[in-house]
C-alpha cells in the first residue's frame, strides 16, 4: 500500500467549481435516462457514477453526454465487466478501454467487484460469486495488482450479493476481502445492501463483516435496494437494485458510519429506474444521516 | 478438492448449459438445494441478456411481439454466448442467427431488420469525425478531381436489403434513437444508408 495515493477526501469538485469538496455530499448512479435532465437541471448531488462499459465507445452520443456531464459534475466509474475473479486471463482490450476511459474523464474513484463472470472464454455478464480460499486470495491479489500496475492508480473493490455459498471456502467473505486490501492495496467499495443481503441469504450478523472491514480502506459506500422472494421453502433477497433503500439496510449504514466515518456515499439504481427526483431523493437522505452521524460524533 | 478453475468451468456450464451436475456437490445445500441455488443465477444470467439484446433490437421484439423475443434470445444466447465483459458486442451474430432461424420463411425480412439495428448500434459508438466541408471542393482544380479521394464518416454504414426495411422500421413506429436520412427504398432498391 502507498504506490497509489488517490484519496477521495482530499479531492476537490475541481470541474464545477462548487465549495463542497467531491463526495461530502452523496451521489448517485448516472443512467442513460437521466442524461439531459441532469445537464438541464443540475441537481445538487455530490457526484455521479458511471458504469465504465456503457461508456466504452470510441465517440458518438453517450460519450458526448458525458463528457458535458463532467464539466459539472465529479465522476466516478464503476465497472461490471471485467471479470476480476476469472482464470481466464485478463481481457487486455477491455482494460485498454478503461484506460482511455480514465485518461479522458478523470474520475475520482474507479472500482470493480469481488466478482467473475466468465470462464473458458464465455461470458455471463453476472457478479458471480467465489469460493473463499486461500488459492483465490492468492489469485485475486495478483490479479488486482496486475489491473492497478496497467492502470496506474489504485481501483476499489466491492463486495457482491449472494445467494449459495462454496463448500470449499476456508475463509469468510469479510476476512477475504480485508486480506485483499491489505495485501493488494486496492481500497474497499462497501455495498451496505449487498452486505445485508447476503447477511440474511446466509445467516451471518451483518456487523461481524463491517467491524472485520479496515477502518482506513472503504473509499465508498453504496446503498441500493433489494427485493425479498420466496424460492421453494426459503426467502431469498434479491439484490435487484431497482427500489428505495430498506429501512434495515440505512440502519446498517448508520452504523458503517461510525466505524468509518465520513465515506463517500452512493445511492444505486439500475432497474425499473425511477424518476430523477426519486434518487436525488434518497441522495439527500443519505446526507442528512450522514450529517447526524456526524454531529454525534462531534 | 476442485480448482478454482474447474469451479468456474462447472459454474458456468451450469449457467449456459443447464447442467448443474458437476457443480452442485460444490454448493452448501443451506434449506436450499444447490440447484436452485443455480438457478437464481441461470434467471439473472438470462434477464440480464435478453434485456441488452432488447436494448439493441427494439425494432425485432416489437416485430414479433415479447415473448418471441425472449424464445429467440434464449436460442440466440445457448449457440453464440457473450465473449466479452461488455455487452456492447452480443449483438453482432443476431443476425446470422436470424438469417439460419427464418431463410426461405415469409420472416426472411426480420434478419435484414437486425443487420440494421446493429449497423445502428456500431454508429451509436463509432469515432466521431467531422463531416466534410464541401466548400474547399470548389476550389480544386478540374484535371485533380480524378485524384481526390473520400472516406467515409466512422459513423456510416452501408445496409443492402431485398426488403423496404427503412419503411417497416418507421411504420412499426421507428427505433425511437435514431434518424434515418433516405427516403424510404422500394422493394429491390439496394440501399438504405443510416448514420448517426
Amino acid at each position: 500500500m502507498g504506490t497509489y495515493s488517490l484519496n477521495p477526501r482530499a479531492l476537490s469538485a475541481h470541474a464545477h467549481g462548487g465549495a463542497a469538496p467531491a463526495g461530502s455530499q452523496a451521489g448517485i448512479g448516472l443512467r442513460a435516462r437521466h442524461h439531459r435532465e441532469i445537464l438541464q437541471r443540475r441537481p445538487p448531488l455530490g457526484w455521479l457514477e458511471a458504469h465504465s462499459e456503457n461508456y466504452f465507445a470510441q465517440g458518438g452520443p453517450q460519450r458526448d453526454i458525458l463528457l458535458q456531464i463532467r464539466e459539472h459534475y465529479a465522476l466516478s466509474l464503476h465497472g461490471v465487466g471485467l471479470s476480476i475473479g476469472s482464470t481466464d486471463p485478463l481481457d487486455r482490450t477491455h482494460l485498454c478501454e478503461l484506460a482511455r476511459l480514465i485518461r479522458d474523464f478523470d474520475p475520482m474513484l474507479v472500482s470493480e467487484h469481488l466478482s467473475w463472470s466468465s470462464a473458458g472464454g464465455r461470458f455471463l455478464n453476472d457478479l458471480l460469486p467465489l469460493p473463499y480460499t486461500e488459492e483465490a486470495l492468492t489469485h485475486l491479489v495478483a490479479r488486482v495488482r496486475e489491473v492497478q500496475e496497467t492502470l496506474t492508480r489504485q481501483i476499489l473493490i466491492e463486495n457482491v450479493s449472494s445467494y449459495l455459498q462454496f463448500n470449499a471456502s476456508t475463509l469468510t467473505e469479510w476476512d477475504f476481502i480485508a486480506a485483499l486490501a491489505q495485501e493488494s492495496g486496492c481500497g474497499v467499495l462497501l455495498d451496505v445492501n449487498n452486505i445485508y443481503v447476503s447477511a440474511m441469504n446466509h445467516g451471518f450478523d451483518p456487523h461481524t463483516y463491517l467491524n472485520a472491514i479496515p477502518r482506513d480502506s472503504v473509499q465508498e459506500i453504496h446503498l441500493a435496494g433489494h427485493t425479498l422472494n420466496r424460492v421453494g421453502s426459503r426467502e431469498i433477497r434479491i439484490d435487484t437494485h431497482g427500489s428505495q433503500v430498506s429501512e434495515p439496510v440505512w440502519a446498517l449504514y448508520r452504523t458503517a458510519l461510525r466505524r468509518f466515518g465520513h465515506v463517500p456515499t452512493l445511492i444505486e439504481w439500475d432497474t425499473d429506474i425511477p424518476a430523477l427526483d426519486v434518487l436525488v431523493a434518497e441522495a439527500a437522505k443519505a446526507d442528512l444521516i450522514a450529517e447526524a452521524a456526524r454531529a454525534v460524533a462531534a | 478438492m476442485l480448482s478454482l478453475r474447474e469451479l468456474q468451468l462447472s459454474f458456468t456450464t451450469a449457467v449456459l448449459d443447464g447442467s448443474s451436475t458437476a457443480i452442485s456437490p460444490w454448493i452448501r445445500a443451506d434449506g436450499l438445494s444447490p440447484t436452485a441455488r443455480v438457478n437464481i443465477y441461470r434467471n439473472n444470467f438470462h434477464e440480464g441478456f435478453l434485456k441488452a439484446l432488447a436494448l439493441g433490437f427494439p425494432v425485432i421484439q416489437r416485430l414479433v411481439g415479447e415473448d418471441y423475443f425472449r424464445q429467440l434470445g434464449r436460442l440466440f444466447v445457448a449457440e453464440h454466448p457473450s465473449r466479452a465483459g461488455n455487452l456492447h458486442h452480443i449483438g453482432c451474430a443476431f443476425a446470422g442467427f436470424l438469417r439460419d432461424q427464418f431463410a426461405a420463411t415469409p420472416y426472411s425480412y426480420l434478419l435484414e431488420i437486425a443487420e440494421l439495428e446493429w449497423a445502428y448500434q456500431e454508429c451509436l459508438i463509432a469515432a466521431d469525425a467531422v463531416p466534410l466541408d464541401l466548400t474547399p471542393l470548389q476550389s480544386v482544380a478540374p484535371e485533380r478531381l480524378a485524384d481526390l479521394r473520400f472516406e467515409v464518416h466512422p459513423a456510416c454504414r452501408m445496409v443492402s436489403s431485398e426488403f423496404p426495411i427503412v419503411r417497416i422500421l418507421c411504420q412499426s413506429g421507428g427505433s425511437g434513437r435514431h434518424r434515418t436520412h433516405r427516403p424510404a427504398p422500394r422493394r429491390g432498391s439496394r440501399a438504405a444508408a443510416t448514420e448517426k
